[in-house]
């Protein structure tokens, strides 16, 4: 070793080779890599005239694919300094030994003149030039390191660099190299130096540098500072010209770094009074000093009211109030509340509710801010649904309030705010809708006042009975009376859903099959499948079971195919295939629906392809293929004169076609709501995607494959297995991306090739599949892994992704999952 | 007929005879000053490299830059093409075409062929910059293998070429993880040596980036660039909701719309500037709207709001 730390042509061979065997590596270094190396460092030694490890290091991370970039820097680093960190050795370098012999032989059958032209070169530099002495000083310089490191220079000069590694790479051996360096390092950063830069650069000597060069103010002051110069003048132009985030910035760089002491700072800082005139000044001063100044905070207020909106400045008050204690929100609201005349309008319940807050000065704003909600609704032509969606607001507000003592304050207006609206009523038929409405959203109207309405309204006792109580006995009226549709019942039975038992569900049951009630039959039947079946049949027997089953499409699909996947186990056999055949269809409706709505069109652009025709009329003439074209005309002996439209040659276009493949993790803790996500999904899929070359599988410890790419399948049939899959087993993902594999590599004709698989990342064969990983990776696949949100090992989540160059996204929200997939699939093509 | 000439006139001053008669404002310090070094290197050893970064953190300009100081040194390799590459990039856009009119009359002869920039390229001893290389097909790609295995070319009906000695070829590609990208045959990845990954630069050489772009008029104060420069961090330390953060452009849009604010104030004689906290507000939510991509099932919107929230306070 002399010029070169290592001889450019060992360590080629060495980093290559270990690379390849390295377990995290993502793209496999090809042999050409091994002459590059070699080939860079001697370039960069001619052209510099010297090479330290640091070029080795670069250079090898350079030549190196960029997702194995990192791992080529501490592969470089660890052949260069095995002493540096040798517990830190991984431990699987061990299995090098065995791939040493089989790439020696790669090397030498390939490209051994090459290397050997390169190795000529190599001993006529090391044999010209032979100083030994270098490492020795490097060595003995660091002795004496280690030894002063906590010592000026060395201490403020290592403030410069990362770590001691950055000295070994750039092999500086002595103190002078060491301060020549750092001084370097810290010209670079001038202009963006943070107050431990400004305090090293002062034990260097450096002060004069940084106030000729820097162009900031607040550097320049701290520098001098620091230098024991005197700021005095400095600051009174600060002061003067009211540079405030100037001014700022400078307090804080002479608070961090000491070099005012405590009593003069907080001289400077008092004057900052005068200087902070509204609340985003304020906060930015918080912010820097880490407390507020003294401020006026009649002045800041009064400024800010004007300047700024409600939310703008309430959320500074309410980060000053939270991180720095001070009392400005409840201070704000006061004035708001003592101001409200200047302002057309208060601020909006909504606004108000975001930023809630357990003080009187809040109560009093919302107060006004209701009152005048209310006049406003009572103003429109149909005041009655104006009432409605104003206390359906409030409701919402107070039940999304973060602020429990606000949020009560809320509720507390919600009676009152229900009776207005029930006065509201122009006629009985909006008394019966007002009062369905706030039980349906869990607002119960007072009797009294329904009872008041009511009779004022001229409504029979009978009619205000039931508006008054939603109880099991109106509910049994109604079902008796064939009276209420499906939704009406169902928001019926929610409300007393508690006060609902077995014998009474029976009573139910006989009386809407006896009055042949089928709104009813569905409304018992979306709320409990299994229950609801096993029941009728009991009263009724097989017709009255049928009688069921048949009434069940009268609610919301997606409801009963929640309903299905929850209580499945529960229905009894005789009926389980007939209710699996109503799911099913609900299922592929369900499925096509959303596909219209979140798919779009199932095709992408027109794409040129390598097939050429004759032109015909209403061609793109952009797609005319004029070397095809001229070629055919003087293959024909054409003259210009006959030449015609159908001798001009067009590329043929097609419809971009994709390759989606799709993996599902059905392990586990895959219950009812999520299996019948998953298969609203699939189904949404299946018919979006038809024209394209689609597979899904599924999996756990096997792979069910529900389609692939070749295959023709009906909806239907798709469907039918959907709906019998249930969750199980451990997650072995590996199989199931070589079905992937394989289903991209025989069967699928497309250029764009997406790979989505869907798991909570919790997998038994991480090993074996990242090979398969690769694979895709090296197919051209886009890849894409979705874990739910609160449940996943991220760590291997994110290694999947790395080596498959691809994406990880989270599921936060279930009903969310068809929605996801449909945009992942958008965006992609 | 007076259009025409106009047009003449202005096409001619207008024109960039050599590359590096252009004026280039760059900043070479951090990783655009090692970058340039390692294109040397490339250079010298006859690897061809590739630049590798998200959008805007100045791969081209940099080509631009290294092809124009390689035209100062060199006597021969003056010119420097570059093609952006999408999917529609045909062969015969690297290579060139036959003129059908003249090949009608006289054949396939090089009387009738215009040559594309790699061609040219190839034949002047100059540097070509394949850019957005990913977004280009395998088709496309593989025009590439035979410049840059063997430094020749064939053209159909004319023959092959062997590359002039000074010809360089510089790719420049998004990293694969980004959507919209294909991936880099392995073919392609084979023959290209030298990788080289600019990133978003260090604060300093950002913040000198932003000065230099800003025009002289547009002048504004070092504590508003901090604030600007905080701001476009953020999106960037946001990996979970954000795919594409802001890049270096995004930062020089803000400074330019915060100086022409302040401009306007200076113009109409404001004695009372307006906050800054303020007119950042209004900035960040115009820029960044366009600037970041989030992930998917993210709103950009609900990230800007909790950037100016975290940075500014609102």
């Amino acid at each position: 070793m002399g010029i070169f730390p290592e001889n450019p042509c060992e360590f080629a061979v060495e980093f290559i080779k270990r690379m390849r065997g390295h377990p995290d590596i993502i793209q496999i270094p090809s042999s050409r890599q091994v002459l590059s190396i070699p080939k860079l460092i001697l370039s960069r030694y001619y052209r510099k005239g010297t090479i330290t490890p640091n070029d080795f290091i670069e250079i090898s991370s350079l030549t190196s694919y960029p997702d194995n970039q990192e791992l080529a820097k501490n592969i470089a680093f660890d052949i260069l300094f095995p002493n540096y960190h040798k517990d830190l050795i991984n431990e699987s370098f061990q299995d090098f030994e065995e791939n040493n012999g089989r790439y020696q032989e790669e090397i030498e059958s390939e490209i051994r003149s090459e290397m050997d032209h390169l190795q000529d070169l190599i001993d006529e530099i090391e044999s010209k030039t032979f100083d030994s002495s270098t490492f020795q000083k490097l060595e003995e310089f660091f002795d004496e390191l280690s030894q002063k490191r906590h010592e000026e220079p060395f201490k403020s000069a290592l403030h410069f660099f990362n770590d001691d590694s950055e000295l070994y790479k750039d092999q500086i051996s002595s103190i002078e190299e060491l301060l020549d360096e750092a001084r370097n390092k810290m010209m670079d950063k001038i202009n963006s130096l943070d107050p431990e830069d400004l305090k090293a650069g002062h034990s260097l000597g450096l002060d004069e540098l940084i106030q000729e060069q820097s162009l900031r103010i607040w550097e320049k002051i701290t520098s001098k500072a620091i230098n024991n110069q005197d700021i005095h003048d400095d600051m009174n132009e600060l002061f003067d010209l009211g540079r405030f985030e100037d001014l700022i910035q400078t307090l804080k760089f002479l608070g961090e770094t000491g070099a005012l002491n405590k009593e003069d700072l907080q001289k400077l800082k008092n004057y900052l009074e005068n200087q902070i005139k509204n609340l985003d000044q304020l906060f930015s001063a918080a912010k820097n000093l880490g407390e507020t100044p003294t401020f006026n905070q009649e002045k800041v207020i009064e400024n800010s009211l004007g300047e700024a909106s409600f939310e703008h400045n309430f959320n500074l008050a309410n980060s000053l109030d939270q991180y720095y204690g001070t009392d400005l929100r409840n201070k704000l609201l006061e004035k708001y509340v003592q101001e409200l005349e200047t302002f057309k309008t208060p601020p909006s319940l909504e606004d108000l509710t975001k930023n809630a807050i357990a003080r009187k000065s809040w109560n009093d704003l919302f107060q006004e801010s209701l009152h005048h909600s209310i006049k406003e609704a009572m103003n429109q032509v149909k005041k009655n649904e104006a009432m409605k969606a104003l206390t359906q607001q409030l409701h919402q507000l107070t039940n999304s309030c973060q602020n429990v003592h606000s949020s009560q304050k809320m509720a507390q207006k919600l009676p009152d705010l229900v009776k207005e609206t029930l006065r509201a009523s122009e006629n009985s038929t909006q008394l019966k809708d007002s009062v369905e409405f706030f039980r349906k959203v869990g607002l119960n109207p007072e009797s009294a006042d329904i009872k008041n309405l009511g009779r004022t309204l001229g409504m029979s006792e009978e009619e205000i009975l039931e508006l008054i109580e939603p109880n099991y006995q109106l509910l049994k009226k109604l079902m008796d009376s064939n009276q209420a549709d499906f939704q009406r019942l169902s928001n019926l039975i929610d409300q007393i859903r508690d006060q609902l038992n077995k014998d009474q569900i029976s009573e139910l049951m006989t009386l809407s099959l006896a009055s042949d009630n089928r709104e009813a039959l569905a409304a018992l039947g979306h709320f409990d499948l299994g229950d609801a079946i096993k029941t009728a049949q009991e009263v009724g027997g097989k017709e009255a079971e049928e009688k069921l089953i048949s009434s069940l499409t009268a609610g919301s699909g997606e409801n009963l195919l929640k309903q299905w996947f929850i209580h499945r186990r529960n229905i009894p056999n005789t009926s389980k295939e007939k209710v699996k055949e109503l799911v099913k269809a609900i299922l592929v409706e369900l499925g096509i629906y959303y596909s219209r709505a979140r798919l779009g069109s199932a095709i992408t652009g027109p794409i040129p392809i390598n097939i050429v025709r004759p032109f015909i009329v209403g061609d793109d003439f952009d797609n005319v293929d004029l070397e095809e074209t001229v070629m055919n005309i003087l293959e024909k002996g054409k003259k210009l004169n006959h030449i015609d439209y159908d001798d001009f040659l067009v590329y043929e276009t097609a419809k971009g076609l994709r390759s989606v493949v799709i993996e599902l993790d059905i392990s586990g803790s895959m219950d009812g709501e999520k299996l019948a996500q998953m298969a609203l999904c699939t189904t949404m899929l299946l018919y979006g995607l038809r024209k394209d070359e689609l597979a899904i599988s599924y999996f756990e410890s096997d792979t069910h494959v529900l389609k692939s790419i070749n295959e023709e399948v009906e909806l239907d049939k798709i469907a039918d297995e959907l709906l019998s899959i249930t969750a199980r087993g451990g997650t072995r993902i590996q199989a199931a991306l070589e079905w992937a594999r394989l289903e991209f590599k025989k069967n699928a004709n497309s250029r764009e090739k997406l790979n989505i698989i869907f798991t909570d990342a919790e997998i038994f064969d991480l090993q074996p599949a990242i090979e398969e990983l690769r694979i895709l990776k090296a197919m051209n696949v886009d890849f894409i892994i979705i874990c739910p949100e609160t449940q996943f090992n991220l760590q291997e989540a994110e290694k999947m992704a790395k080596i498959a160059g691809g994406q990880l996204l989270t599921l936060n929200d279930w009903n969310e999952f068809p929605k996801l997939i449909a945009d992942i699939i958008k965006v992609k093509f | 007929m007076r259009d025409k000439e106009k047009f003449k006139e202005l096409f001619n001053q207008a024109l960039v005879k050599d590359v590096f008669e252009e004026e280039i404002n760059i900043v070479l310090s951090g990783q655009y000053g090692k970058a340039l070094e390692l294109l040397r290197d490339a250079e010298s050893t006859g690897l061809y490299p590739a630049l590798v970064g998200p959008p805007g953190v100045g791969k081209t300009i940099l080509c631009r830059y290294f092809a124009s100081i390689r035209a100062k040194e060199s006597q021969y390799s003056h010119s420097f093409h570059w093609l952006t590459m999408d999917e529609s990039i045909k062969p015969s856009h690297f290579l060139g075409s036959f003129d059908p009119a003249i090949t009608l009359n006289k054949g396939f002869v090089l009387d009738a062929f215009n040559p594309g920039p790699l061609l040219s390229a190839m034949l002047e001893g100059g540097t070509f910059l394949a850019n957005e290389i990913n977004r280009a097909t395998e088709y496309s790609q593989n025009t590439l293998l035979e410049p840059l295995e063997e430094a020749s070319i064939s053209i159909p009906h004319l023959g092959r070429i062997k590359a002039h000695e000074d010809f360089f070829f510089i790719s420049a590609m998004n990293p694969e993880e980004l959507s919209g990208t294909h991936r880099l045959s392995e073919a392609l990845k084979d023959r290209i040596k030298i990788w080289i990954k600019l990133t978003y630069p260090d604060k300093s050489t950002e913040l000198d980036i932003i000065r230099i772009n800003l025009p002289e008029h547009f002048t504004i104060e070092e504590s508003e660039l901090e604030l600007i420069y905080s701001i476009i961090n953020e999106t960037r330390k946001n990996t979970v909701d954000i795919e594409v953060p802001a890049s270096i452009r995004a930062g020089i849009a803000m400074a330019k719309l915060l100086g022409r604010k302040r401009y306007l104030e200076r113009e109409h004689d404001n004695k009372e500037k307006e906050s800054i906290y303020v007119h950042l507000s209004d900035i960040v939510k115009t820029v960044l709207l366009g600037s970041i991509k989030p992930k998917p099932g993210v709103k950009v919107q609900d990230i800007i709001n909790r950037i100016i929230n975290k940075i500014l306070g609102a």
